[in-house]
């Protein structure tokens, strides 16, 4: 204890905390568990997602020793289609998701630090891109396009998503940035920068993760809307929201189709949110007061 | 506008034995109000107007007054953590307000701050080793585990346990985290530190200590203080000399031991006369100002106390003149049109003042 040793980073605190703490713990295993399920199980998976098998026999059975997860109304395994579909989906998410994070952060804490002038200029150009309802906002930029590659899908989304985070991250620096800290910070010669990365970003990031976990869901359901539409994952290639999009019009039918997607959804969600609740009270030492 | 001290030649503000380590001339502030829906400047408050005055390597400068009275604005002009409207500030011979930059940022160095919120002030997601740690990574003063060592004998020379550098702020009591604060300053090796209040957040208990710990630092490493505050009490112990201001304007300035004997100006003696006194059976007149202080976005015209003022010789003048800061006795300067020059009868050596006098008790 005497002698010189480095000193914990509050990151690594954070670690320790979250892994003491069972909500985190239980979260974070089943979106390791779904990530390794989507990752690896369509190698397993006894039938290719897209192979229509028995287009005469086969239509909707229902879950079986075959089947696990039945079959869809083109005879296709609906397990082989979650698996693969929950990669795309995951990935177009997560990936969305890490893009208007970035960009909504980036934004929010220029407009936060800069002067009255250009902040009242950038936040008045926010409200006006999270005024536009974000669907008919993806319709007029997607819908010209004759084929939209994914990662062009994916930075499309993401280009509709920062407004929140920006704004949610501009009202928090304007709020600290007077604190008594960071002018004491200031007093130190502490750069712009350097407040901004030390001093602002930490405070801000509990928040951003808690939206962003959120938004994860947010962004599987709108891509399921998309491919509803006809602008998002093309068909053949499986998402969860195209599976349960097409499940709903056979769902007194064969409701196994929506379901099997659909649980994999609400799990994710869930899973995620928990996460991000744990995360920020984890990243707040002595500020234990859950909302 | 009365420009008659920021005319004057050269010093004479300070206790006039050395070259004034930190020289303020004409210092003033004012925000703007802004309204409406364009966001337009409407009136303005003026925090501070025409403050001068020098500070002497080694001395302590106490800034006294109550709430709103400029004196935290003043500090934080000196610091350049508000940008003043007017007036020049000179430390060792530089002069601050026109540092701009990497410039700016390399003499923040040489001049810190202390906290009076001890909460607000630290980073609570930082260790306060961290925290200790920041300004000797900012000016490359020590680094890894050199500059780990150095947070460490830091923190014993402010009286915390060298272990306690890996826990956050939350854990500790507000004396505890104003230690914090103070070898925070002390980490790059500053001349001069700015004392915000640097007790009024803390029990009585916990003050003596940490008035006992500036005193100790200020004679081990030769610091120069500005020492903002309230409370006359603690002053008087720490103070080599006192600046007493009114609605952002200087208004008295004399050596610790003048101003609390000898006070000329109304408003001082009522400060003074103020001080709570430890034994509930004392003696004492008070004096009981009139109404509140007016405000600073539409103060008084002439003497800005005049409309509270109890001096007998108050007449229609004092509305109309800008009293000066002028040099009454030796190192003793008041803004009072009423006051003559030079004199030692001092108009209202009143039972307040002695029954004070006599049961001071230094914060120890």
């Amino acid at each position: 204890m005497s002698e010189p040793r480095r000193y914990r980073s509050d990151w690594r605190g954070a670690v320790q905390r979250l892994s003491a703490d069972p909500r985190s713990v239980v979260a974070a295993s089943v979106l390791l568990g779904l990530a390794l399920l989507v990752a690896v199980g369509p190698m397993l998976a006894p039938h290719a997602p897209n192979a229509q098998l028995d287009i005469t026999k086969l239509v909707h059975v229902p879950p079986s020793r075959a089947h696990l997860l039945g079959t869809d109304v083109y005879s296709r395994d609906v397990l082989a289609r979650v698996l693969s579909g929950g990669r795309i989906s995951l990935l177009f998410a997560t990936s969305a998701v890490l893009v208007q994070t970035i960009v909504g952060t980036c934004v929010g804490l220029f407009a936060g630090l800069a002067g009255h002038r250009i902040d009242a200029i950038v936040m008045r150009g926010v409200d006006a891109g999270a005024s536009v309802p974000r669907v008919l906002f993806l319709l007029a930029l997607l819908a010209p396009l004759p084929h939209v590659p994914l990662w062009m899908l994916v930075l499309t989304v993401a280009f509709t998503g920062w407004f929140v985070t920006a704004r949610l991250v501009r009202g928090e620096v304007r709020a600290i940035r007077t604190t008594e800290f960071v002018h004491a910070a200031h007093a130190l010669g502490a750069s712009r920068l350097r407040i901004a990365m030390r001093h602002l970003l930490p405070h801000v990031l509990g928040p951003v993760l808690v939206t962003s976990t959120l938004a994860v869901g947010h962004v599987i359901v709108l891509e399921a809307g998309l491919s509803w539409l006809g602008v998002g994952v093309q068909a053949p290639q499986a998402s969860w929201g195209n599976i349960i999009a097409d499940g709903t019009e056979f769902l007194s039918i064969a409701p196994w189709v929506s379901l099997a997607p659909g649980f994999c959804l609400v799990a994710v969600v869930l899973a995620a949110s928990a996460f991000g609740d744990g995360l920020r009270d984890a990243l707040a030492p002595g500020q234990l007061a859950r909302t | 506008m009365n420009t008659v001290v920021s005319s004057r030649p050269t010093g004479g503000l300070g206790d006039g034995a050395t070259d004034p380590l930190l020289s303020v001339r004409g210092l003033s502030k004012t925000f703007p109000i802004r309204g409406g829906i364009l966001n337009r400047v409407t009136g303005s408050v003026r925090a501070v107007t025409d403050v001068s005055f020098d500070v002497a390597a080694g001395e302590t400068l106490a800034v006294v007054g109550e709430s709103g009275c400029g004196k935290t604005t003043t500090g934080r002009c000196i610091l350049r953590l508000i940008e003043p409207t007017a007036g020049s500030v000179t430390f060792d011979g530089v002069d601050l307000l026109s540092l701009r930059g990497a410039a700016l940022r390399a003499m923040r160095r040489h001049i810190q701050l202390v906290f009076q919120d001890p909460y607000a002030s630290l980073n609570p997601r930082m260790t306060i080793g961290d925290t200790v740690k920041e300004g000797l990574t900012i000016h490359k003063l020590a680094e890894g585990a050199a500059a780990d060592r150095r947070v460490q004998s830091l923190m014993e020379e402010v009286g915390l346990r060298r272990e306690w550098a890996t826990r956050y702020p939350h854990e500790f009591s507000g004396g505890q985290r104003q230690r914090v604060g103070i070898a925070r300053a002390l980490a790059v090796e500053p001349k001069f530190i700015v004392l915000d209040e640097p007790v009024s957040a803390l029990d009585v208990s916990v003050q003596a200590q940490v008035i006992n710990l500036l005193q100790d630092l200020q004679r081990d490493r030769g610091l120069t203080y500005l020492f903002i505050a309230h409370d006359l009490g603690v002053v008087e112990h720490l103070a080599t000399r006192v600046v007493v201001m009114y609605l952002g304007r200087i208004v008295e300035m004399a050596t610790a031991d003048v101003l609390f004997s000898e006070p000329i100006m109304p408003y001082t003696q009522a400060l003074l006369s103020a001080i709570p006194l430890p034994d509930p059976l004392a003696p004492r007149d008070r004096i009981v100002l009139d109404g509140d202080p007016p405000s600073p976005a539409d103060p008084p015209s002439g003497c800005v106390f005049h409309p509270r003022c109890f001096h007998p010789d108050k007449d229609v003048a004092c509305t109309q003149v800008i009293p000066p800061l002028e040099e009454k006795g030796p190192g003793h300067w008041a803004a009072c049109i009423k006051q003559p020059a030079g004199t030692s009868d001092f108009f209202l050596p009143a039972a307040a003042l002695r029954s004070r006098r006599t049961a001071v008790s230094p914060a120890t």
